[in-house]
């Protein structure tokens, strides 16, 4: 078998045990690998509605076939449980070196089963996987553990993925980092590893991935350095996601304290907090103008180098690079969201969480909603311990997060997330932010009204990696102009031919959804860089995806088998939380966004209409095959994707 | 003998363009994507974004702070045009 090591490694923590599954090729052709692959062992392994902190959930790393090989974009690994946050799936991705270097090491997959009684790591050395005590790293910081297992090991090439302090803590957003600066952020996984006492995963080999084509992929390699710079792709890698804060505040699309504005109050206040900022001051290197080669850090292989290195200070606290630096996300929670227009101090809490492993969308949103109840007297100094929580209070904000982090004082309650921490006072809930219990991320339907319909209905929480976001569907921007080409070249082939404008939600707008969300969907499963392969980064494209998936494993793969992988794996997530218990009940949007409109800036006065977000659930279920009460997939979808064992077991 | 007729003198007008995000590196990098474009007057929004190479529309544009829903708006002497690119995923 090309592309794939052929083997799974079974770690089961009660009793300490390892085990090697070598499924057959079939298998590997039905369950791909990445969040797919992750997703069939949940339902085989974890008995339905166990608690996500229970021993019995299964939490998976996998990878597939591209992984490893020389080209951008493909070491990418899903992790997948039940999801603490949620109660349904839980499923995030990450980049890095991580992912290839488990594949070097010997195997497409990690299943966790049970939980140690103390802590515990695994490491796996060239095809050798062994459990150790733990005892000596748990309370450590990332980086600390880093060192700590380099130096132990007598290895500097050792890759680590691991929960930091908040994930033994159980945070509710806890993230598992790798490199102490990527994560597999979202969904509350690391709150899952560190109910299992598992804190890190030490990946390290030397065996080359056998791809069924080399040529191809290198000539897919050397097409891509080719097209780095016409693409607009260079750009990207220069300043990073963290290069969209200007576009969100001139759409007035920047959430801004806590959603009540898409506008930071004045264009300087998001000037600075800008990627182009980012870049200018606080990349490693911009005292002598040499960002780009000392403050940007790339994964296994990838030309892009969109990752943030920043080395700088605040107040002080030193900005460490080896933390990297803020993506726009986290420029957005910590600073939008919080009202603060301090980009040091939003890179220092960027390197707290990294440090801590938090998942930064989580943790920054969940401090824009104290915020908010604060300045509302919701909550007052009394319960956040003298602290004054106002936005744009930068000191305030980070104190704030400190004790978020140790779980002490009102970072304890904070610890659990909005959510959660609004049934915990009984009070703030008109100010949450939440979808399924998880926090938006920071992107506004007002302005790309397709993504509110993802927010709602995505099966693991509002996303904003589920779905190409509106503008791309943008008449002009999809035509582009000579020389620029638009984004037909990638969304024709999708079977997407009929462009709108950001601001309309109708039938066409929910097929642009559910298309690119199998796309999206699909990349997930093949584990590659939605940046590199998605259908609206011009590197590559889906038709690209399918070439390598074909290129790594030799299968026969079209764009529409891209696209039928993308479809399985989401109906699969869809049945996974119907059998979990949840309905169309939970696919709704934050009741702050149905009841208040925005202030200021060009989404003044915006307001989602439920109905609106109603007619579009009817469309996207019927285009989805779902039934549309319940939101579920129906047999017949089922069976049409391969799963009609999911639909006996579902008793349907 | 036909008399040789000047042809009128084509008027200018100058205005100031800013690039955001990753934009700007559409200008030289010493720019920090902002420059001054000489357009004939009457010139529109959309024609300032042409002039540096954009497509007229899909781009979110403020004229002296006011937000512009329209791109064929004229655009005056001394105008300063913002330009944000709408972002996709990240
Ligand atoms: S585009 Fe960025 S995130 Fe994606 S693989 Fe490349 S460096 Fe990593």
């Amino acid at each position: 078998m090309f592309g794939y090591t052929g083997k799974i490694l079974h770690v089961n923590l009660t009793d300490h045990t390892l085990e090697i599954e070598e499924p057959p090729e079939s298998f590997y052709r039905d369950y791909i690998g990445g969040s797919l692959m992750g997703l069939y062992y949940l339902w085989k392994h974890s008995p339905a509605e166990i608690d996500a902190l229970d021993s019995r959930n299964t939490l998976t790393f996998a990878l597939a076939g591209p992984v490893g090989l020389p080209v951008s974009g493909q070491s990418r690994c899903t992790a997948t449980c039940k999801s603490p946050t949620t109660g349904g799936v839980a499923d995030s991705q990450a980049g890095g070196f991580w992912p290839a270097e488990l594949k070097f090491a010997g195997f497409d997959a990690i299943v966790i089963h049970g939980a140690s009684d103390t802590p515990v790591y695994l490491s796996i050395i060239d095809g050798e996987p062994k459990l150790h005590d733990a005892a000596h790293l748990w309370g450590k910081t990332t980086l600390d553990v880093d060192e700590t297992l380099k130096e132990e090991l007598n290895d500097k090439k050792i890759e680590i993925a691991q929960i930091g302090i908040s994930g033994e803590k159980l945070a509710n957003f806890a993230a598992v980092m790798n490199m102490s600066n990527r994560a597999w952020g979202r969904t509350g996984i690391g709150a899952v590893m560190g109910s299992k006492k598992l804190k890190a995963i030490v990946v390290r080999g030397s065996q080359k991935v056998e791809a069924a084509d080399k040529k191809a992929v290198l000539a897919l390699s050397k097409q891509g350095a080719k097209d780095l710079e016409p693409s607009g792709m260079a750009r990207f890698g220069k300043y990073g996601t963290a290069g969209s804060v200007m576009g969100q505040q001139g759409g007035g699309g920047l959430p801004s304290y806590n959603w009540s504005s898409g506008v930071m109050e004045t264009l300087e206040e998001a000037e600075a907090i800008s990627g182009e900022r980012l870049y200018d001051e606080i990349l490693a290197g911009a005292a002598e103008e040499k960002q780009d080669r000392k403050g940007r850090d790339t994964c296994y292989a990838c030309i892009v180098r969109c990752k943030r290195v920043v080395e700088n200070e605040w107040r002080e606290n030193p900005l460490i690079p080896e933390y990297g630096g803020p993506e726009y996300e986290t420029i957005a929670t910590f600073g939008s969201y919080c009202g603060v227009s301090d980009l040091h101090a939003v890179t220092y809490a960027n390197q707290l969480c990294n440090e801590y492993g938090v998942d930064t969308i989580s943790c920054g949103a969940t401090i824009s909603w104290a915020m908010e109840c604060y300045e509302n007297g919701v909550i007052t100094k009394e319960d956040t311990g003298g602290i004054e929580l106002n936005f744009g209070n930068a000191e305030a904000m980070i104190e704030m997060l400190k004790l978020t982090l140790n779980r002490e004082g009102f970072g304890d309650v904070l610890a659990e997330g909005s959510a959660k921490a609004a049934d915990r006072l009984g009070k703030g809930h008109e100010y949450l932010l939440t979808v399924k219990g998880q926090e938006l991320p920071a992107h506004m339907p007002h302005v790309k009204r397709s993504l509110g319909l993802i927010y709602a209905t995505n099966p693991f929480g509002a996303d904003h990696q589920s779905s190409d976001h509106d503008p791309v569907y943008h008449p002009k921007l999809y035509e582009g102009k000579p020389g620029r080409p638009g984004y037909k070249k990638f969304l024709e082939p999708l079977g997407l031919t009929r462009p709108q404008h950001p601001k309309v939600l109708n039938e066409e707008k929910v097929e642009f959804a559910l298309k690119t969300q199998y796309t999206f969907s699909a990349a997930d499963t093949i584990s590659v860089c939605q940046f590199v392969y998605g259908s609206s980064w011009q590197l590559y494209g889906p038709q690209d995806m399918a070439n390598l998936m074909e290129m790594a494993t030799g299968w026969d793969m079209s764009v529409d088998d891209i696209q039928e992988i993308g479809r399985k794996r989401l109906n699969l997530m869809r049945a996974y939380n119907a059998r979990e218990g949840l309905t169309r009940d939970d696919d709704t949007l934050p009741r702050k966004l149905l009841t208040k409109a925005l202030k200021g800036g060009r989404s003044d006065g915006i307001m989602i209409e439920e109905e609106e977000l109603e007619n579009a659930k009817n469309s996207y279920f019927e285009q989805a095959g779902w039934d549309q009460v319940t939101g579920n997939p129906t047999r017949a979808t089922l069976e049409a994707v391969d799963l009609g064992w999911v639909a006996d077991d579902l008793g349907l | 003998m036909r008399a040789w007729q000047a042809k009128p003198l084509q008027k200018l007008m100058q205005i100031t363009i800013r690039l955001y995000g990753s934009l700007r590196d559409i200008l030289p990098s010493e720019n920090k994507g902002q420059t001054r474009l000489d357009l004939p007057a009457g010139s529109t929004v959309g024609d300032a974004l042409k002039k540096v190479g954009l497509p007229d529309d899909g781009y979110y544009t403020a004229v002296n702070g006011e937000n512009i829903d329209q791109n064929s708006r004229p655009l005056e002497d001394g105008d300063y045009v913002l330009v944000f690119a709408p972002a996709a995923g990240g």
